[in-house]
């Protein structure tokens, strides 16, 4: 067992769905990289109980990932394409190297739902991309690195 | 959990295999969870000998 680290972690995506024989790509222009992952709740709300009490429903998951605005950049003009054209693309979030054995992540089928781009004056850009879960054939998936290629 | 054999690209255009193990959410839960280590048995408690009172005093 070990710990993680941000620096250490990496975030990819592939033009093939991830049930297509995808290609993975790192984004190796990501730095802050974050998981949103909650459930649905339904609230019971009667005199049985003290308390507030909750069912829950469909897990929420989508991923931000902020990347430095790099002209030419091929990963970038990959996810600018899925944003445009509102097509889906795989990616994959991983605790390292996606070709090292044990290292692990979460992988689906991605729609690209945001791409603001804040333009400082003063600083380098970054594009705020958020990924969130597309209508596929393939769940989103946990996945372990096996052995390796 | 099922095995597939994905991509890899790296940035100078090298293609590789990769083999992932992919799992549910319910395996994956099942994967990380620890098993409860067996608590350690304890030693058979020896019967007590009881001695009689000494009837001489």
């Amino acid at each position: 067992m070990s710990e993680v680290i941000g620096l250490e972690g990496k975030a990819y995506i592939s033009e093939d769905l991830i049930g297509d024989d995808p290609t993975w790509e790192e984004i190796d222009i990501a730095s802050e990289i974050s998981g949103e992952d909650s459930r649905n709740q339904a609230t019971i709300k009667d005199r049985r109980s003290q308390f507030e009490k909750y069912k829950l429903g469909q897990r929420v998951v989508s991923y931000s990932v902020t990347v430095t605005y790099v002209k030419g950049d091929e990963v970038l003009a990959t996810i600018r394409d899925a944003y445009d054209n509102n097509t889906p693309i795989g990616f994959a979030s991983m605790t390292g190297d996606i070709t090292e054995s044990g290292e692990e992540g979460f992988m689906f089928d991605a729609l690209v739902a945001e791409m603001g781009k804040p333009e400082p004056f003063e600083d380098v850009w970054t594009v705020d991309v958020v990924f969130v879960p597309a209508s596929t054939e393939d769940e989103p998936t946990f996945v372990t690195v096996g052995g390796g290629s | 959990m099922r095995t597939v054999i994905h991509k890899f690209r790296d940035k100078r255009g090298k293609v590789v295999d990769v083999q992932l193990e992919v799992r549910s959410a319910k395996e994956y839960v099942e994967h990380v969870e620890q098993p409860n280590p067996e608590p350690p048995k304890k030693p058979a408690v020896k019967p007590t000998t009881i001695k009689e009172p000494d009837a001489s005093v």
